[in-house]
């Protein structure tokens, strides 16, 4: 069996993906100080979805993974997702 | 493929990835479940949610969501020391991982008290008298917290065990697919940290 | 014909250690596929015998036997003994493990502890679950389902109960994992997906299933342990909770539970229809993605159990809308069966006459769960013993009958040794007619408005509960044949030799039974798995 090709990311890129989630959890709490009434809750999540885009294409380096360890992690999402919208088809309709 | 018997011994690091990977979207889906009730009782009970997140410490809630993001980093550093054979500095990170994760638990653990201490628990009086949505919120607050709680003092123990594996030279340059699994679960628990950070906290 | 391929097989030979501890400690996936059997079937045995005190009591109406309270705990423990114990690892834990490596030419799973550790797993959800009836206050009385908030109040031993459930869960989750794994990553060289025999295919779907259902009510049992003892009221009206969220989550595992249990089923017997028909199978790609599909729709039609629980009727819409859609890559297989067959050199064995029963079942078994799925029927049938029949008809004339098939079909590679033909299908024509007696009755009457999970009923009934009686009898004796023949036959019966099905897949083209490596060399597949010529 091939052993895979092992890609190894700096430290500079790790220091650098830091800076940027500290900066979007800054951000996150910033903008909670203002009130978008409903839009608040989808600002937070919105960038609490980039940072976990981050956090796995990164630290858990799927950017340099197989293809097929994308088309997983993108089908678990996506399944998460559609119980959602699923269930609230019952909730947002009573 | 060699013909000698021994099915066990071959060794094949996407397949522990894999594996790794598989068992991080049950431990999502598990949270997921949990995610689901949040959604649910907050478009119930919207205004009694805000009125109960208020009361959480937003301070100490991003102080661990620091260390979190912090530990991180470093868990994904020794990964590279590791590979590049710094064995020392592996080593050195992955302590830094174990203290910073000890350290949420330690603020955690001022967090609950204080709580615990304005009688805020399951099952206690006041609670029982609270609007039925803050009951719901802080409910799901202690239930999501401390599952979260568990899984960090999982991910310690874990990275304590590859730590030693590490020092006694069973996990080396070559063979580092453990350290890898290791780190993956320990950004799982940072991964569920940052939704659960401003759905319990910032949402007010 | 001589005994050495017996003496070689994995049978004598323990991984590491020898005697019984070899079969205890074993690694190797055969083994653990025939503990997983025994277990098996010894806790079909015990969750049949439960139904039939449940069919005892009701042979005449008003109580005879039992009170309502056993009544109660009987059923609850015949579900989830039944569900959880022996239909959800039924075909995956125990022909899964042992034949989907040897299928697709690996000498075993991808990760052979952890296959071993999940059995354990699974050993221990079973003590939790036995135990549930002796401790506490009394068995549980909530049925399998455990809906809240009865489940959050009543004083019976629920936590017990629930936990044996979610461990359950782990062992299924584990075996999911491991099987994902050694599909992608250990199929034979030159077996790309499309050159992959059908039933391994039918168990990866299955697999990405219990990964990825099992968790959501694993959590939500943990939420009522939690409801009982800290009172947090997730699911209490009284504090603010919504038992019909439960059902929700409850049925986002509990449905795709099913297709735990339906789809290997039809995989084995998209596998053996082709062998006693001598012929390529017809469609084997509409069956590969009528597969994947029942596994992506079949995620997402878990409302069709709550029409009558007071969702939103565009839910019901939604719900009903999918469950008609997943019911039509059901149906691509039934015709794929049926065309594979036509034109074929039939050669009618035991496992064949077991598929045949199958696929009647199956069919009505399907057909009425659309009368089921249609939101207007379900308001008349629901929780009736309509939908008990229907049940019964996919799960036991379903996955219960596939799984007799795959004993029947495999029996002479696993044990090297063939049973007695003759007997087998006597022992099938009983199985087969006694359930029928069984079950088809409950139709009626559910139909008629008999209630589900009662324990007496009116006299207009009592007909169909005496045809269903005297059904469990016949489908006893029917077992009891079947078992008495294959255990005999499993120590003395007459030496099989390596094929003796004249079959295509990896499998039959290694000793029986198979040796501990499975293959001395690992075959280079060129061409698809069943080449019939």
């Amino acid at each position: 069996m091939e052993q895979e090709h092992q890609h190894i990311t700096s430290y500079r890129t790790y220091a650098t993906v830091l800076a940027v989630l500290l900066f979007l959890t800054a951000l996150t709490v910033y903008v909670t100080w203002f009130d978008f009434e409903a839009l608040t809750i989808v600002v937070a999540m919105s960038i609490a979805c980039v940072k976990v885009i981050i956090v796995i294409s990164y630290f858990m380096h799927v950017k340099h993974d197989k293809l097929v360890f994308k088309l997983m992690i993108g089908m678990v999402f996506l399944l998460i997702l559609v119980i959602f919208l699923i269930l609230f088809s019952d909730y947002l309709f009573r | 493929m060699e013909n000698s018997i021994s099915h066990t011994e071959h060794r094949d690091d996407t397949a522990s990835k894999m594996g790794m990977w598989l068992f991080i979207f049950t431990e999502l889906l598990l949270f997921g479940g949990l995610f689901i009730v949040y959604a649910v009782y907050r478009s119930i009970y919207p205004d009694d949610f805000h009125i109960a997140a208020n009361q959480l410490n937003t301070f100490i809630g991003t102080i661990n969501t620091v260390i979190l993001l912090v530990s991180s980093m470093t868990v994904a550093m020794s990964v590279t020391a590791l590979r590049t054979g710094n064995k020392s500095l592996t080593l050195k990170l992955l302590a830094t991982t174990i203290f910073l994760a000890f350290l949420f638990l330690v603020n955690k653990y001022f967090e609950w008290g204080l709580k615990i201490e304005h009688h805020i628990y399951p099952g206690s009086e006041l609670m029982l008298t609270l609007k039925r949505g803050e009951l719901l919120f802080f409910g799901l607050y202690y239930f999501m917290t401390a599952l979260h709680a568990l899984h960090i003092i999982v991910g310690m123990i874990i990275l304590l065990v590859i730590y030693f594996k590490i020092k006694s030279g069973r996990v080396t340059k070559d063979d580092n697919v453990l350290l890898e699994n290791g780190g993956l679960y320990w950004h799982l628990v940072d991964l569920i940290w940052i939704f659960l950070f401003p759905l319990l906290y910032l949402i007010t | 014909m001589d005994i050495s391929a017996i003496d070689n097989s994995f049978l004598k030979h323990g991984t590491k250690y020898k005697g019984i501890l070899g079969w205890l400690m074993s690694t190797d996936h055969k083994r653990i596929g025939l503990m997983y059997m025994y277990a098996i079937m010894i806790f079909f045995v015990v969750g049949g015998l439960l139904g039939g005190l449940m069919r005892l009591e009701l042979f005449r109406p008003g109580q005879d036997y039992i009170t309502a309270q056993t009544y109660n705990a009987v059923f609850t423990v015949h579900g989830v003994i039944m569900i959880f114990l022996v239909v959800i690892p039924g075909l995956a834990a125990v022909f899964g493990n042992i034949l989907m490596p040897i299928m697709i030419g690996a000498r075993d799973v991808a990760f052979p502890k952890l296959n071993l550790f999940s059995f354990y797993i699974y050993v221990l959800g079973a003590i939790l679950a036995i135990a549930s009836q002796f401790l506490g206050k009394g068995a549980p009385d909530t049925g399998w389902t455990f809906y809240a908030p009865y489940s959050t109040d009543t004083n019976t031993n629920v936590v017990a109960a629930v936990l044996a459930a979610f461990v359950l869960g782990f062992s299924s989750i584990l075996t999911g994992l491991n099987f994902i794994v050694t599909i992608h990553r250990m199929r034979a060289p030159g077996m790309t997906w499309f050159k992959m025999p059908l039933f391994p295919w039918s168990l990866y779907a299955t697999a990405w299933i219990q990964l990825l259902a099992t968790p959501i009510v694993g959590i939500t049992l943990l939420m009522i342990i939690a409801e009982r003892w800290f009172k947090i009221g997730f699911f209490d009206p009284n504090l603010g909770g919504d038992p019909i969220l439960f059902q929700h989550l409850f049925w986002i595992y509990s449905h795709p539970a099913v297709y735990v249990m339906i789809l290997p089923a039809m995989g084995v017997i998209t596998e053996i229809i082709p062998t006693f028909s001598q012929k390529r199978i017809f469609g084997y790609k509409a069956i590969v993605f009528s597969s994947v599909a029942i596994a992506a729709v079949g995620y997402l039609v878990w409302g069709h159990h709550m029409y009558t629980a007071g969702m939103s009727t565009t839910a019901r819409w939604f719900f009903s809308l999918l469950t008609f859609i997943v019911a039509v890559p059901s149906a691509i297989k039934v015709f794929n069966w049926i065309s594979t067959m036509y034109k074929g050199s039939i050669n009618l064995q035991p496992p064949f006459y077991f598929t045949m029963a199958f696929v009647f079942n199956f069919m009505i078994g399907g057909l009425t769960g659309l009368v089921l799925g249609s939101l207007a029927t379900d308001i008349h049938v629901h929780d009736t013993a309509f939908v008990v029949a229907h049940f019964h008809y996919i799960i036991f004339g379903g996955m219960g009958f596939a799984f007799l098939a795959a004993i029947h079909y495999w029996f002479p590679k696993i044990y090297g040794r063939m049973y007695n033909n003759k007997l087998a299908n006597i022992s099938c024509a009983f199985i087969f007619g006694g359930f029928t007696l069984l079950y088809f009755p409950q139709f009626i009457i559910g139909m008629q408005g008999m209630p589900r999970r009662y324990f007496d009923y009116l006299p207009q009934y009592e007909w169909a509960q005496v045809f269903s009686f005297f059904g469990a009898i016949v489908l006893a004796v029917g077992v009891i044949i079947m078992l008495f023949n294959l255990i005999k036959s499993a120590r003395k019966g007459a030496i099989a030799g390596p094929n003796p099905w004249n079959g295509k897949t990896l499998e039959w083209t290694i000793a029986s039974p198979p040796t501990v490596e499975n293959f001395e060399e690992i075959p280079v597949i060129t061409e698809g798995p069943y080449e019939y010529k």
